[in-house]
């Protein structure tokens, strides 16, 4: 027979077992030659009947596979029949929870590869695929990405079999779909998608899945690789799928009707339709007293202006208005910017560029170097340039402000640098004019974008007031009686 | 390319410097042997080394404003920039000219118009805060605050219409504000 190898496991679709054990087993060893962790082990059954466990070394739980397989193959009496098939080992012999009995090849291979046990038996054209899944993970976590004062304080790790675990303990109804396909021609990435069925908008679903179908992949190592194959706007800066590493997370957004897509591999899950206003949504909002939460998010809205804003406003006045500058801080900026001598447009640009040096230098750094090189590089380094004239203090001080203004919405932090690089050279070209032509035009784009079918700003683009209760602020649980305008069953509460 | 994009247009679309330029405070417009004589204080803050704002005064003459205008400017090595200045003073003696003032763009138009006895002692003259583009805000402010009156027209409302405008003098170093009196 002869294989055309993609690299999938279904290139071995066209192989059945023979039942001649020796044949089979070889079959497997071939197939796996070059891979050194590959283990088989021959076990007489009832010390009668010859079978082999084939299984992947450092996938498997040792100590189970050798309880609730070996040893009950070993010690097994078997009856006086010649034939002992592998229903009648699943049914009487095996003390493991989960065993399946399959004819197809790709369904061995993936098992093995999974961490799973494949036991194949002297004269059977089936085998066995037994669940001995044990490799380690890293543990539940708090995501340091994702980090609360109050709330729950677990997040999710690599592997999605105990991730959606998570998920269910929080979401405790038969509602609760999870639907599992897989991604990714040679990675064959396990993907379960997630949702309440009851609340669910169907056609999401099927556009999703629809989506999902049309991914042509090598390998899907992260959600990220799934979220640009399925998101819509393809080159927007904007993202319109969420991602979050939280259990909980996961499960508000089910509960407003949302999909949750649970990738294997990583610990980011994926949510959508996403909605431009979750960018201004923190965990927290929701475990805190909700004066506060709305307080927080007003805080988070006018920064998100602020942050997009500043360096290309001031660089307008100092530029082309100075009109609008009282007299006294004209001067002042003027005389602290006497000596600098770049123009004022390429310093801004310059101290942004820089901040976002320093920033991913500090993300990628251990955190102890972390905490050294911001000091380092935002007071030694940015007082030694004002002092040395090569930056003005007032520009440091606006970028600055900015900078710091944009970490309080981190979900947009890769969107609101490329927007503000954009209007501080359009502020620098047109003043106040290009600032408000820009603001307008991104207005318009966000205005027009959408997610999975649902308008990316419906939060507030409705003029239903129920679906402003948690875009700007976010009022009391007694008075969010609806969940989201994007799913079919509205109601929330009734009372 | 953000970066090249810059270094292009930097200089288009009427960009420039604050610090590039002379920040005008006060302007004055006078006669003398029947020449005009255009007086100019403005604020530089790029040629000081101890950190205060210098006070310049510049002066041009001609046989008109206009004339004289560019005399003065042809004297300057740095732009005047007119977006603060604030108060513009005529001499009694000579009619109120506005046409220069709007020839020259930028002004901003919610300056103060007086009038003075003479332009060259006020512009010469110490005055409380050393501005005295700021001293005249600041003294007919007050007065308007104490008299809860307008007691200056703005310029663009007064354009073709006889106006009543303050006088402002210089007198042992104080500047005293006089009743608005009708302009030529």
């Amino acid at each position: 027979m002869v294989i055309v190898l993609s690299g999938s496991v279904n290139d071995y679709k066209n192989i059945k077992l023979s039942g001649n054990i020796d044949n089979d087993i070889a079959i497997f060893k071939s197939i796996f030659s070059r891979d050194a962790v590959l283990r088989t082990r021959e076990v007489l059954i009832g010390g009668v009947t010859r079978s082999f466990i084939i299984f992947m070394d450092g996938m498997v739980n040792s100590i189970g596979q050798g309880e609730t397989v070996v040893e009950a193959l070993v010690e097994t009496v078997l009856p006086q029949e010649e034939f002992i098939s592998c229903k009648y080992i699943a049914q009487n012999i095996l003390f493991a929870n989960e065993v399946n009995e399959t004819e197809k090849f790709p369904d061995m291979l993936r098992a093995i590869l999974y961490g799973d046990t494949v036991l194949i038996a002297q004269d059977n054209k089936t085998a066995l695929t037994i669940n001995t899944k044990g490799w380690r993970t890293r543990g539940i976590k708090e995501p340091d990405s994702e980090r609360v004062l109050q709330g729950p304080r677990e997040g999710f790790d690599e592997a999605a079999m105990f991730n959606l675990a998570m998920i269910r303990r929080k979401l405790l109804t038969p509602d609760l779909c999870i639907e599992f396909m897989r991604i990714g021609r040679r990675s064959d990435t396990p993907v379960f998608i997630c949702y309440l069925g009851t609340i669910v908008n169907p056609n999401t679903l099927k556009e999703l899945k629809r989506r999902l179908k049309k991914i042509d992949i090598d390998g899907i190592l992260d959600s990220n690789y799934i979220a640009e194959n399925i998101r819509d706007h393809k080159r927007s800066i904007l993202k319109t799928t969420g991602a979050t590493e939280r259990p909980d997370i996961v499960a508000a957004r089910l509960l407003e009707g949302r999909i949750a897509l649970v990738v294997d591999g990583t610990p980011v899950v994926l949510t959508l339709p996403y909605l431009f206003s979750e960018n201004f949504q923190s965990d927290e909002d929701y475990y805190i007293n909700f004066i506060m939460a709305s307080l927080s998010r007003i805080l988070r809205w006018f920064c998100f202006f602020v942050t997009i804003s500043v360096p290309g406003v001031f660089v307008a006045l100092v530029t082309h208005h100075f009109q609008l500058l009282p007299t006294h801080f004209a001067l002042t900026v003027a005389r602290l910017r006497s000596g600098v001598p770049i123009a004022s447009v390429v310093e801004c640009l310059a101290l942004i560029l820089a901040f976002e040096i320093l920033k991913e230098a500090g993300l990628r750094m251990p955190q102890n170097l972390g905490h050294a090189l911001s000091v380092v590089g935002g007071l030694v380094v940015g007082q030694a340039a004002v002092e040395a004239g090569i930056i003005s203090a007032p520009m440091l001080i606006a970028v600055s402000f900015s900078a710091i203004a944009g970490l309080m919405v981190p979900r947009l932090m890769g969107a609101v640098f490329y927007w503000r690089i954009f209007i501080v050279i359009a502020c620098a070209v047109f003043g106040l004019f290009g600032y408000f032509v820009l603001a307008s035009v991104f207005a318009i784009r966000v205005f027009s974008m959408n997610s999975f079918g649902v308008d990316y700003t419906i939060s507030f683009s409705s003029p239903n007031f129920q679906t402003l209760k948690d875009s700007f602020v976010r009022t009391s649980w007694r008075q969010m009686k609806t969940r989201p305008i994007f799913n079919r069953n509205r109601t929330r509460k009734d009372n | 390319m953000a970066f090249a994009l810059c270094f292009l247009l930097c200089g288009c679309m009427g960009y420039r410097e604050v610090n590039r330029g002379y920040m005008v405070t006060a302007m004055g417009f006078g006669a003398k042997n029947d020449q005009s004589t255009i007086y100019i204080e403005a604020l530089s803050a790029s040629d000081m080394s101890d950190k205060k704002q210098e006070r310049i005064l510049l002066t041009g003459v001609g046989k008109s404003n206009k004339q004289a205008y560019q005399n003065l400017k042809s004297n300057l090595v740095k732009p005047l920039y007119f977006e603060q200045l604030g108060t513009v003073v005529f001499e009694k003696t000579i009619k109120p000219d506005f046409k220069l003032l709007g020839e020259i763009t930028n002004i901003n138009p919610g300056i103060y118009i007086a009038l003075t006895d003479d332009a060259n002692t006020l512009f010469e003259g110490q005055t409380p805060s050393g501005v005295l583009g700021y001293d005249i805000i600041t003294l007919i402010k007050t007065r308007e605050k104490e008299t809860k009156k307008h007691i200056v027209n703005q310029l663009y409302k007064a354009q073709g219409k006889t106006i009543k405008l303050p006088t402002v003098n210089i007198f042992d170093g104080n500047l005293i504000l006089k009743q608005a009196e009708d302009s030529k």
